[in-house]
């Protein structure tokens, strides 16, 4: 019988999760409407899509980096991975960088927060289905939903964890999108929960550990006291509760 | 901001989609050709078809990124063009 998991299933759910990323980001941008107008949003969208690409890709590397060691030469080059945390930090910074450039002070992150879990969703079927190729396995488990990616032990799913995650997480983030909310509120609850789910849930996955976390988690960690610094900092701001459709 | 400026600034959203795009297009190209070094390690020119797509949409979005950063810098040019025009009349 042949197997369900194939590498190449990866590439296909990634592309399917930018695609339906970006598909429900121009959907809700027609139906709530956008604070910033047409050029400035694909400035900011150009700035996020490289900030991703650096992020990702430097945070690939040092995730193996206390195994393999990092080597900067890889960085440009084809081998080597790439991580969601990574490719949500990068691209956070480059667009506050981008938005300190350009002069823009109003919160922009919003109509972001639902397309990013839905192509996260979308992608992480592609994880599941790339079995051992992809480094998003848990570690091995005697429970009853364990699956096999092929190297006979039965491993937590932690793909599907996710993508469970993710679809309460979405259902959450849209109902709160519905009501009035400060600006820049659903973009901020989004990536802390995010961060916060895969300090967890990284716990079962296995990858090599520097002082009792990987690499993923330290990165989590440092994005959420940023997460937690914009909110105080920004304090008098969350005050002012915008309505549902700006 | 003024409405000039305003301006200048949308005349930046074409060339701004090609490089979102482009990027978008050179991530999935990293994965493909990541995952096809992850299975293959020994094999110097890839060892599937992961590398074979990587590498063309490599080419693809690398080309892409390239005439968006040519197209936002000439759009840069133009526009110092045409706010120096006004002056020098």
């Amino acid at each position: 019988m042949p197997s369900l998991f194939h590498p190449e299933w990866h590439p296909l759910f990634e592309a399917l999760g930018y695609i339906a990323g970006y598909l429900v980001f121009r959907h809700l941008r027609h139906r709530l409407g956008d604070p910033l107008p047409e050029d400035r949003r694909w400035i900011l969208i150009a700035a996020t899509a490289v900030g991703a690409l650096v992020g990702s890709r430097l945070l690939g590397l040092l995730e193996q980096a206390p195994q393999a060691g990092f080597h900067w030469d890889e960085f440009l080059t084809p081998g080597g991975g790439k991580t969601i945390v990574g490719g949500l930090l990068g691209g956070w910074l480059a667009v506050e960088i981008a938005k300190r450039l350009l002069g823009i002070r109003a919160r922009s992150g919003d109509l972001f927060a639902l397309p990013l879990c839905v192509g996260i969703a979308v992608g992480r079927i592609g994880c599941f289905l790339a079995g051992m190729a992809d480094d998003t396995y848990g570690t091995p488990t005697s429970l009853p939903w364990g699956v096999d990616f092929g190297d006979g032990t039965p491993r937590h799913p932690t793909q599907l964890y996710e993508l469970l995650f993710l679809s309460a997480l979405g259902f959450m983030l849209w109902r709160a999108g519905n009501r009035p909310h400060p600006p820049g509120r659903i973009f901020r609850v989004f990536l802390a929960f995010y961060l916060a789910w895969r300090i967890f849930i990284d716990f079962i996955k296995p990858q090599p550990l520097v002082h009792g976390l990987n690499m993923i988690q330290w990165a989590c960690v440092v994005g959420l006291t940023a997460v937690a610094a914009g909110e105080w900092h920004g304090r008098g701001e969350a005050q002012r509760v915008q309505p549902v459709g700006q | 901001m003024s409405n000039q400026s305003a301006n200048e600034v949308a005349s930046y959203a074409g060339p701004m989609k090609v490089i979102a795009f482009s990027t978008a297009g050179l991530i999935l190209a990293f994965g493909l050709c990541g995952l096809d070094a992850h299975l293959y390690p020994h094999s110097e020119f890839g060892g599937s078809s992961l590398a074979g797509l990587g590498a063309l949409l490599f080419v693809g979005a690398g080309l892409g990124l390239i005439v968006g950063c040519l197209w936002a810098i000439g759009k840069f040019i133009a526009g110092m063009f045409s706010k120096a025009t006004p002056k020098d009349q």
